[in-house]
């Protein structure tokens, strides 16, 4: 298979590439000026990444903001805002000492004050602070400069936790009258930008903060170094794909973000752009409801599984071969820890007839229609998929019947058992598995097998990584069982660049860090 | 004449009453949720259920009513959920922008559709006639949003004459201002010119029939003269109707134009408002669009009355 | 969206001081002497076969989708190409005439018939107009853009959300041109005598009425018929309109327009079907028009 040798080699490519990036982003080095211009599919109605759990819209604050950890190009949790960390022999404190002298970019003091109110608050907030918050009893601030978290049980994913950007320290005045579901006016951060404009139907500004102070270590995606080329970087709101495409060719903008795989030709024939492949960049995915109605019937989750190409199902979806992998890891990168394919049954990816048949004649499926939802604004990601398998499972006789509505729909509808059998999804990469929301039980497809419960409530109280590791990959092989939810593979995300964009992201842990891209106009 | 014009004036009321009801009534039936929209899509349904009462979602549907109804009357329209800003605010930045982009478009429209009408009816029948006839024909079977495609295709992406898509405001310069708006207007006039040539055409033919038109011609007067000062301005008057109902459509509804080239106008505002469920924001654009629509009802019908007194007593 | 747009040749053109002509002649003998007429219906049906016959000259589902065959320029197999999920535009084109015409189709029908009924009633009972009138000005100051993205969140996009929504929409102006063909057509001679004589209203209305609107009515049905058509095509290409398992001239183009660079055809076709079948419907309305109203005929 010529088609399979080929991914391979380009995902090789775009890791050597990363380690090579790494290495060298201390050698190479970019003037700086210049405004960096970049256009981007969709804005949050704020800037505050605690009040949405969408991470696109986590990309201002991540320029702007930073908290105690911040993840590095392997995904591994670093300080940054925290100068050391550790935890009692108990394992059940965590004691974090912060970096001294640091401010906000209101001129305040960053204290142990600030973490304590950043912080809680996150914990109430939706999604990742949930899982904070299960952890985390109490957040405590004996002195100006140590943050003590006391935890319920050992747990060893807390400084993965604090590493998003949904875990940013914001200063203790600029949080006054903010909730987890209020948002704060504008960013008071300690980020090397100052968010000098934001409008949610238009675009952000973010100004380069002279004062910041920047690590000294190699930088690498959210930790060490960061160099702030950019006198100023601007985030233009451009909802259609082909406006960001056809921006980005006649220069009105540096980086076009989020394009269609479609767009690649284009763009390399086009002498002054490129683009830009991030391999393994999230996993697209159906996710069951496993409490009730027809999908909650085990073995026609089986037959599903096992009726389905997935090939044919991710090349409808991205279009071109070189820009997905079939690779059943719901953490897809394998260089990352947690890559494994524990549980996966032999021939990932390819229809298997009698399988099909054997598991639909133990199964109580009597040809009833699987509501399956999609949300009109993902057609890409939600849509397609889900056509194509329809297409695929009409041949074995299971129907399928497409429920298509905007997104405010779709996600009320999923959080209704009766409503739904399925939905389409799509899984980021994550830092740990605990993060995966599907994993959680009230994530709508409920999936509450005892014996998963039992195995994420030892994941998140484990210290010892290779134990984990363990626990994780038999989660894992559950799912390869149960199937709560079908991977169909990983998709690359695919964007654009002007010619003379220096340093752009090429793996998926660097995710939007415009302070280390340097404007086309100086280099 | 003034009592016609109070009367019409009070019936405006119940006109912006009713589209005020049924877009109250429609958003609250509609299934979709503005706080699942604001968690995303990784929260769970304890938080979207208590944002949802934060935001007053979990009041009976006529405690709703009330409270916006109240709110109405002292011209408070609350806050958008989704820009956590009052909607009296919000508002004016996007009817500044639907009604700058009419004003282009209808400028265009009125001066190509008097020009062409004018050009046909001087040569009825003529080769140039049945060309402006036919173009005219056809300008009224044009798509907009497909004509627009083809317009950045043409003018933006292959010639680069234009920027893509995007808006700049007239405080950036009149350049920048054109460049932006120019595609826009075009694609959004292309339409109304065609129908006001129609229009320009056939008044003018009658007003060439008038009696008093061959008066000034038996007098001797120039043609120039004839036409310029008699025949034009009472053919221009049915024009200028349409060139009214025309900024109805386009104020109402360059939602597809708005879309492809990106402008941050009413239309565009409106349909994402109600993807987002911004229930607020939804019922101040509509109340805003039924105002403008309805106010231009009125002096579209008062220039009726002034032309055909007969309509008065209807 | 473009649904208001009917009602602006009739505002001017039927000031409704005189009635429309009624002659011997039946008013399918006049067009087919009509050379635009004739051009027109030429048109109107060739798409109306290619609708019905579509199952029988592109066989197969239109939407299916196959990734081997993305962006295959016009060729001998695909004679309008294939789009970026690997469809047969050609299939596309013909199968989405069936829904342009039927939603053509029911719109007109829908928003006519409720216009003529409320439109007789309006002309005849004073009391009735006045509210019917309020409300028809309030219906015709709420865009329709708003609707139309409400009735597809309660209902669902589908092809028949599109068409209430249109219909609602179009109801309006219809009801003024009927109302107003009516008040003119009761003050007639031969109606005051019916009316004098104790003819039952709803025989006057079914015996007199009728026949004397009709004419005005086909007029305006041919441009309520094309209105809906560009309005289900600008629905659905803005997304609110007919989704995507149900296939539609306009939202082939909203995913098109992405690919307008790399392959034009698969904007080309869609659009120029869609504004062939206007064309199509203008011209007729057009020719009606000139045939059935004196007042026109005598400009050309």
């Amino acid at each position: 298979m010529l088609r399979k040798i080929t991914t391979r080699s380009l995902l090789l490519f775009g890791v050597s590439l990363a380690a090579l990036s790494a290495q060298s982003s201390m050698a190479q080095e970019f003037q700086r000026g210049g405004t960096l211009r970049v256009g981007i599919s969709q804005m949050a109605p704020s800037p505050d990444p605690v009040v949405t759990t969408f991470g696109v819209n986590w990309m201002t604050a991540t320029v702007a903001c930073e908290g105690l950890f911040g993840t590095d190009e392997t995904w591994t949790p670093q300080p940054v805002l925290a100068e050391s960390y550790e935890y009692s022999d108990d394992g059940k404190t965590l004691t974090v000492t912060l970096r001294k002298g640091l401010e906000f970019h209101s001129g305040a003091a960053l204290t142990s004050a600030d973490v304590v109110t950043s912080l809680n608050r996150f914990r109430e907030a939706a999604g990742i602070g949930a899982a904070l918050k299960n952890i985390v009893t109490e957040i405590a601030a004996p002195d100006d400069h140590t943050v003590v978290f006391h935890l319920a049980s050992p747990s060893p994913i807390v400084p993965g936790l604090l590493s998003g950007a949904q875990a940013s320290i914001m200063s203790r005045a600029s949080l006054e009258g903010a909730s987890p579901t209020e948002a704060t006016r504008g960013l008071d951060c300690t980020g090397p930008y100052v968010l000098t404009e934001y409008k949610p139907d238009q675009g952000a500004i973010l100004t380069r903060w002279e004062d910041y102070q920047s690590l000294s270590t190699p930088s690498s995606a959210f930790t060490g170094a960061k160099h702030a080329y950019a006198d100023q970087i601007h985030l233009r709101l451009m909802p259609e794909a082909s406006v960001r495409r056809d921006s980005l060719i006649t220069g009105e903008i540096d980086i076009a973000l989020e394009l269609p795989t479609d767009f690649y030709d284009a763009l390399q024939n086009d002498p002054n752009t490129e683009a830009v492949v991030v391999p393994n960049n999230q996993s697209l995915t159906v996710v069951f409801n496993t409490k009730e109605g027809v999908a909650s019937d085990v073995n026609l989750r089986r037959a599903i599984y096992y009726a389905l190409d997935m090939e044919s199902i991710m090349l409808a979806s991205v279009g071109n071969p070189n820009f997905f992998t079939l690779d059943p890891s719901w953490i897809p990168d394998p260089n990352s820890f947690w890559y494994t394919t524990a549980g996966v049954p032999e021939g990932f990816g390819k229809p298997q007839p009698e399988k099909v048949k054997e598991y639909l004649a133990a199964s109580n499926y009597k040809g009833e229609p699987i509501r399956w939802l999609v949300a009109s604004e993902q057609y890409q990601k939600h849509y397609l998929p889900a056509v194509t398998a329809a297409q695929q499972l009409e041949e074995y006789g299971i129907n399928v019947e497409i429920v298509e509505s905007p997104m405010a729909n779709y996600i009320q509808a999923r959080a209704d058992p009766a409503q739904m059998d399925a939905f389409s999804s799509f899984l980021p990469t994550y830092v740990d598995p605990t993060s995966i929301a599907y994993l959680n039980a009230t994530y709508p497809g409920f999936w509450t097998d005892p014996e998963k419960m039992d195995l994420m409530n030892k994941l998140a109280t484990t210290i010892d990584v290779n134990e984990r590791k363990a626990i994780f990959e038999k989660v894992h092989a559950l799912a390869y069982d149960q199937f709560p939810w079908i991977k169909y593979g990983t998709e690359a995300n695919m964007y654009g660049i002007r010619k003379g964009v220096g340093n752009p992201a090429r793996v998926p842990s660097r995710g939007y860090d415009f302070y280390n891209v340097a404007p086309p106009s100086k280099n | 004449m003034l009592r016609y014009l109070l009367k019409r004036f009070l019936l405006i009321l119940p006109t912006i009453f009713v589209p005020l009801i049924i877009v109250f009534l429609l958003l609250r039936l509609s299934p979709g949720d503005p706080a699942g929209m604001m968690l995303g899509d990784q929260a769970t349904p304890e938080q979207i259920e208590a944002l949802r009462t934060q935001l007053g979602l979990n009041e009976p549907i006529w405690v709703q009513f009330a409270i916006w109804l109240k709110g109405i009357l002292t011209l408070d329209l609350g806050n958008s959920i989704f820009f956590r800003e009052p909607v009296m605010e919000v508002i004016p930045r996007y009817v500044s922008v639907t009604v700058l982009l009419t004003i282009v478009a209808l400028i265009l429209a009125v001066a190509i559709g008097i020009t062409m009408g004018l050009i046909s009816a001087m040569h009825r029948n003529k080769p140039i006639d049945r060309g402006v006839v036919a173009m005219a024909v056809l300008g009224i079977s044009l798509p907009e949003f497909w004509f627009a495609l083809l317009l950045i295709f043409v003018f933006a992406v292959t010639l680069r004459w234009f920027p893509v898509a995007g808006y700049n405001p007239p405080s950036a310069g009149l350049i920048a201002f054109g460049a932006t708006i120019l595609l826009p207007a075009i694609a959004l006039g292309v339409r109304q010119s065609a129908l006001m040539t129609r229009m320009m055409r056939s008044s003018m033919l009658d007003v060439l029939n008038e009696p008093y038109i061959t008066t000034a011609r038996a007098q001797g007067l120039p043609e120039r003269k004839v036409i310029g000062s008699y025949a034009m301005r009472t053919a221009a008057i049915p024009v200028v109707t349409v060139a009214g109902l025309a900024a109805g459509y386009m104020l109402g509804g360059a939602v597809a134009i708005e879309i492809i080239f990106a402008l941050p106008g009413l239309g565009r505002m409106l349909v994402e408002a109600v993807s987002r469920r911004d229930y607020p924001l939804v019922e101040g654009g509509v109340l805003t669009i039924s105002l403008i629509l309805a106010v231009l009802n009125l002096v579209i019908d008062v220039i009726y009355a002034i032309l055909d007194p007969r309509i008065r007593y209807q | 969206m473009s649904t208001t747009q009917a009602t602006h040749n009739e505002r001017l053109t039927d000031g409704g001081e005189e009635p429309f002509a009624t002659t011997t002649k039946s008013v399918w003998q006049r067009l087919l002497a009509n050379r635009t007429a004739i051009v027109s219906i030429a048109i109107l049906v060739i798409i109306s076969l290619a609708a019905i016959l579509a199952p029988v000259m592109a066989p197969g589902n239109p939407l299916r989708v196959s990734p081997a065959n993305r962006f295959i320029p016009p060729s001998a197999e695909h004679i309008f190409g294939t789009d970026h999920l690997g469809r047969d535009m050609f299939k596309m084109v013909v199968h989405g005439a069936r829904t342009s015409l039927l939603v053509g189709l029911a719109v007109t029908v829908i928003s006519m018939s409720v216009a003529v009924v409320l439109g007789a009633i309006s002309g005849f009972y004073r009391q009735v107009d006045v509210v019917l009138m309020r409300l028809v000005d309030g219906l015709m100051a709420f865009p329709g853009i708003v609707l139309a993205t409400a009735a597809a969140g309660i209902m669902g996009p589908s092809t028949r959300t599109v068409i209430i929504s249109l219909s609602i929409v179009l109801i309006a102006p219809s009801l003024r041109v009927v109302r107003g063909q009516v008040l003119v057509v009761r003050e007639l001679q031969m109606i005051e005598a019916a009316r004098a004589v104790g003819v039952p209203t709803l025989r006057l209305f079914t015996r007199y009425i009728l026949p004397a609107v009709s004419s005005p009515i086909l007029v305006q049905a041919s441009f309520i018929f094309s209105a809906a058509v560009l309005g289900e095509a600008g629905l659905s290409f803005i997304g609110v309109g007919i989704g995507p398992k149900e296939l539609s001239w306009g939202n082939a183009l909203t995913e098109a327009r992405n690919y307008i660079s790399q392959a034009p055809w698969i904007v080309l076709f869609p659009g120029l079907a869609l504004m062939l079948t206007i064309l199509a419907l203008n011209l007729l309305g057009d020719s009606l028009r000139d045939i059935l109203d004196p007042r026109l005929t005598r400009r050309r």
